[in-house]
């Protein structure tokens, strides 16, 4: 049994509350680790996430759900870590966002800016 | 002055001398301080070749000393008593006895052998990095590691910053060190609030600079008080440093935190900027 990374953070996405924070809060600090240190997340790993099963990393698209994610969740739940991973993620990936992505994505980074200043 | 039954590892950089000067200023010395002295450049080894060993430290000590902001640091000691100074002194003065060894890394063959024959089993790890099993497991022997944050909550690193933003205060937790990162068992903890400085422009230095200062000088010296703490403790209970209660901590409990984003971190230092000059 290996974790995939996509199928988790499709589930996240379509489950995208603020209540369901506690549910996904062990992997998401998890995934949070792989961008901090690693810079890299990748589809597969094993099922503690302590390595990963694959060399092939997760596309722009699931990149930017993910980094979407984070972001609910600082916003929602006031989690300056996963603000902390979502601000080094998107560094990695805005150049291949689409402008209208990008738009609404610095939004909520300047909200959560907002709160924490 | 006391002798601390305690060997001091020392590495060639500000926070292991801020211990030693600080344990100095406050009546304390280590039995013994063990230099690493870390295998250098080749660039240093040919100086060292041509000129010799004495000659290419001074070369680089002046070449550290050319980027130094003495101002800077002296403001950021000034609080615990200390000055830049007080760091430019002979480290083999600061123990009664003192050794010099040559290793690659922490997990040096050199380092473990020569931990393993030594007497005193109790350490202060001065530097930053994770320990390996094979020093860990060394029968006896304890290592303490001073760590910015309020274990378990604030685990990892640039721990000053995610303290202060998090807790609104600078919290410090002595540990045994174990294999984890931060999750040895707890000694002793402590919290503070920033000095306050007056008439003092922090906000003409450059953020860069002011993180660098902070973590190099103003949070070594937060350490050794924690630390000077602890001592403190064991002399009321009339205990040495080794044989004191300690907490076990959950290494599932709490929360391990990465490098402060830029971004973040300019507001984190925006806000101890502003506190620190009222």
């Amino acid at each position: 049994m290996s974790f995939e990374t996509i199928k988790f953070i499709e589930k996240i996405d379509s489950d995208l509350r603020k209540e369901s924070y506690t549910q996904y809060y062990t992997v998401l600090n998890k995934l949070c680790k792989k961008i901090d240190v690693v810079k890299v997340v990748y589809d597969k790993y094993e099922d503690d996430l302590s390595k990963a099963s694959s060399t092939v990393s997760i596309s722009i698209e699931v990149y930017s759900k993910l980094l979407k994610i984070l972001l609910f969740y600082s916003l929602e739940n006031s989690d300056i870590k996963y603000f902390n991973s979502a601000l080094k993620l998107y560094d990695k990936v805005q150049d291949k966002l689409m402008r209208i992505e990008k738009d609404s994505i610095n939004e909520s980074i300047e909200k959560m800016l907002r709160i924490i200043l | 002055m006391k002798c601390l039954n305690i060997t001091v590892l020392y590495n060639d950089s500000i926070p292991s001398k801020i211990y030693l000067a600080f344990l100095y200023k406050n009546g304390f010395y280590p039995r013994k301080i063990i230099y690493l002295n870390f295998k250098t450049s080749k660039k240093y080894n040919i100086t060292k070749f041509f000129l010799g060993k004495r000659f290419s430290d001074k070369i680089r000590e002046s070449r550290k000393k050319k980027y130094l902001d003495v101002e800077l640091s002296n403001l950021l000691l000034q609080p615990f008593n200390l000055k830049y100074s007080d760091l430019d002194k002979d480290i083999a003065g600061f123990s009664q006895e003192y050794c010099e060894i040559s290793v690659s890394s922490l997990s040096d063959k050199n380092l473990i052998d020569y931990l393993t024959n030594e007497t005193n089993k109790t350490f202060l790890f001065t530097g930053g990095g994770i320990l390996k099993k094979e020093l860990l497991s060394i029968k006896d022997t304890k290592f303490i590691h001073i760590h910015p944050g309020v274990v378990p909550d604030i685990k990892g690193s640039d721990g000053l910053f995610w303290s202060y933003l998090l807790r609104g205060k600078i919290g410090y937790s002595c540990f045994y060190m174990n294999e984890g990162i931060d999750t040895g068992d707890i000694l002793h903890i402590d919290e503070y609030k920033l000095h306050k400085y007056k008439n003092t422009k922090f906000s003409k230095y450059k953020k860069q600079v002011l993180y660098r200062y902070l973590l190099d000088y103003y949070d070594p010296c937060f350490r050794a008080q924690t630390f000077v703490n602890l001592i403190n403790k064991s002399l009321t209970n009339s205990k040495e440093l080794n044989e004191l209660s300690y907490e076990k901590q959950d290494s599932t409990v709490g929360r391990t935190y990465f490098l402060m984003h830029e971004k973040l971190r300019d507001i984190v230092l925006e806000k101890m900027i502003k506190e620190m000059s009222a």
